[in-house]
């Protein structure tokens, strides 16, 4: 009997010195890469979209929207996604009118904080149609309010292939103007390099030329690129 | 019958543990197993430090190759020890390419892998040499004798720049091998870290690294409960700290109190003051004059007098080094600072201006300031009722007092300033905890932005946004 007890409160002591329980390290969120590049792109009275340029191709599904804006302007962004086919048909005239690579988006369906005004803070989420050519679904609509330092920034998520952001701005009288409309496509490496390689013989931007780079980080075989 | 009663207990005793680990670990519940089971996270263990240790950068911007954060520690995945063998290698070669080259010339290639080390204070070249336990160049040290920040790039023609506020050097034609750090990179990218961008993105031609989804800090960012280090209550915990500083010589040490609570210890020249809130303050006279100053001698007596004396903090990086003269002799003051839970814990610059201050002279301690905290507790936070502002929101919520600030400092009108101007004012955005130090025990740590713009330091609440400390000193 007593040999039990004893051996009773010896398990419960062992287990009791066992005080470094893990520690819920909860450490960071999710988020990856992010090759957005720097140029200025429209150049609006009222709003001015620094990030990211139009027809921007970049292998992260996470993107930065971000710019200047006039104080306390209502910014509302639409994300738009393509279903369809996943190859991302790369053609030197890449405009909106392409029936790009076609894939399942999503998108960051966070709200802004910012949002005082809880008129247009829907978010709207749909389920991925399938097969459809150059229909955008909805994928999200986010009002950011803008404050008195005058800029703006969000991360957009976004899924494989072809993504529309379309950016209203509701003036003061509630009016809305000056839509602007990005394009981005996101692929991954392995598709770019393929590709690149048809096309090397094209003159490309810097932008690209960069991303090549980009792709090719830790290999050392990255001069073939330069 | 016995067995059965044996068996409960050993059941009943068994679930109650279980619970136990378990509140521990996910549940909150209302009251706490008394305090003393919260002891395992008292983290007080005196680290034995060296010189490489308190040396070490105040931040770590990284480039991803494109994307960017920042880490405040280097303890995760054992980056600054890495970093220092990899810059040693590099030191050790007697032959470095390097050339000075000007600020424009630092092609800051986004696409490619690459640290940026900050330390908080000039640190002189030659002692990060002796650091990495190198010869000294004497060549490299002529080019540039402080070093505040190393660029490390780490593309297909590694190169590193070194950099002070004024001038560049940089050393190419590197030999050493970069896979260590790129598997390091890539490990924490992996590892989930929050993306920081550039102030770029609004068009400001300046690079300073803020995050925009500061929803997820909330979860990162714990509570920290934090106490004193030594128990003022008790006269004979404060008698075993003087023990340490007065060694046996404690028995004809004179012992005053005063009227506040605080301790003073007398021996001879030698004095030690404890205060009723837990400021250790450590006096005494050069043994000898002192006319020329040696920064390797001076600093090495510090870390040598610390740890001996109370140890080092977790995670103490030296935080400044000022030259300092007293009675025609000459010496240095080092200022230290320490982080909770990889942050830096930032006080009223009032009551502290760091929280250990060391003069020193050569082999000769002048003074010893130290006020230091424990962790009692950390809470991570399972709802987001606190959601963390970004930064820009919180210069927002505090603009009339910064563009105040600002047009005072540069006579200027406030309607002079633009609201957007502020912005390519902004010098450096960091997190930190601050502590009010109005409480010996259970003081609750502050999450906060310290943020600095046109050299004047704010410290704002990351929650709400409000004024915590800082601002423009008359």
């Amino acid at each position: 009997m007593f040999r039990k007890v004893l051996t009773g409160t010896l398990i419960i002591a062992i287990i009791c010195t066992y005080g470094t329980v893990g520690y819920s390290a909860g450490d960071d969120v999710e988020i990856k890469n992010s090759n957005t590049n720097v140029e200025k792109a429209e150049e609006g009275s009222i709003i001015n979209v620094i990030y990211p340029e139009d027809n921007l191709i970049t292998t992260d599904n996470i993107v930065l929207l971000s710019g200047r804006a006039k104080k306390g302007l209502k910014i509302i962004i639409e994300v738009y996604s393509s279903t369809g086919l996943l190859d991302v048909d790369f053609d030197v005239d890449i405009s909106s009118t392409k029936n790009d690579g076609n894939e399942k988006n999503d998108s960051d369906i966070e709200e802004v904080k910012e949002i005082e005004n809880t008129e247009a803070t829907e978010e709207v989420q749909t389920k991925e149609t399938k097969e459809s050519e150059d229909t955008y679904t909805l994928e999200s609509k986010e009002v950011l309010e803008v404050g008195e330092l005058g800029v703006f920034a969000k991360e957009l998520e976004l899924k494989q292939g072809k993504n529309k952001i379309n950016i209203y701005v509701i003036d003061d009288e509630d009016e809305e103007t000056e839509i602007i409309t990005k394009y981005v496509y996101v692929t991954d490496i392995e598709k770019v390099k393929e590709y690149i390689d048809k096309l090397e013989n094209m003159n490309f931007s810097e932008t690209i030329k960069k991303m090549i780079d980009s792709s090719n980080n830790q290999d050392t075989s990255t001069e073939l690129w330069r | 019958m016995q067995k059965d009663r044996a068996k409960t207990f050993l059941l009943v005793s068994l679930v109650l543990v279980s619970i136990f680990l378990t509140q521990q670990l996910w549940v909150q519940i209302p009251f706490s197993f008394g305090p003393y089971l919260s002891r395992d996270k008292d983290r007080g263990i005196r680290y034995n430090y060296i010189l490489s240790d308190v040396i070490s950068p105040e931040k770590y911007l990284i480039n991803f190759g494109g994307s960017y954060t920042i880490l405040y520690s280097g303890s995760r995945d054992d980056l600054w020890l890495k970093i220092r063998s990899y810059l040693k290698g590099i030191f050790q070669n007697e032959d470095l390419s390097y050339k000075e080259i000007d600020e424009t010339e630092i092609i800051k290639n986004d696409v490619k892998k690459s640290i940026n080390l900050f330390f908080a204070d000039d640190i002189p070249t030659y002692m990060l040499l002796k650091i990495l336990d190198c010869k000294l160049s004497s060549s490299i040290y002529s080019s540039i004798e402080n070093v505040r920040n190393i660029y490390i790039y780490l593309g297909v023609n590694p190169y590193i720049v070194l950099s002070n506020g004024t001038n560049h050097i940089k050393i190419y034609n590197i030999k050493v091998d970069t896979s260590i750090l790129i598997n390091t990179l890539d490990k924490i990218e992996r590892e989930n870290v929050l993306e920081y961008y550039s102030i770029r993105m609004w068009g400001i031609n300046k690079d300073v690294y803020i995050p925009i989804n500061t929803s997820s800090l909330s979860y990162i960012i714990p509570y920290v409960y934090v106490n004193n280090e030594i128990n003022t209550g008790n006269y004979l915990s404060m008698g075993s700290v003087a023990k340490n500083f007065f060694g046996e010589d404690l028995e004809y040490a004179r012992k005053i109190v005063e009227t506040d609570g605080s301790v003073i210890f007398l021996y001879g020249q030698k004095g030690l003051k404890i205060s009723k809130n837990g400021l250790i303050e450590y006096f005494n006279t050069l043994d000898e004059n002192v006319t020329e100053r040696n920064l390797f001698i001076s600093l090495n007596k510090a870390v040598d007098f610390i740890t001996k004396h109370l140890g080092w903090p977790e995670e103490a990086y030296l935080s400044s080094i000022e030259e300092i003269e007293y009675k025609g002799n000459k010496g240095y003051r080092f200022r230290f600072e320490y982080r909770i839970n990889n942050l830096t814990i930032y006080s009223d610059k009032n009551k502290f201006n760091s929280p250990i201050e060391i003069e020193v002279f050569n082999k000769n301690v002048k003074s010893y300031r130290r006020y230091i905290r424990n962790i009692s507790q950390v809470e991570y936070k399972k709802f987001s009722k606190d959601e963390v502002l970004p930064p820009e929101k919180v210069i927002e919520i505090n603009l009339s007092m910064i563009k105040a600030d600002l047009a005072k400092k540069n006579n200027l009108k406030m309607e002079e300033i633009d609201n957007f101007m502020i912005l390519s004012f902004i010098d450096d955005i960091k997190l930190g905890y601050f502590d009010y130090c109005d409480k010996k025990y259970k003081q609750k740590l502050i999450g906060v932005w310290v943020i600095d713009v046109d050299g004047i330091t704010y410290i704002f609440d990351m929650h709400d946004g409000k004024f915590v400390n800082g601002g423009l000193t008359e």
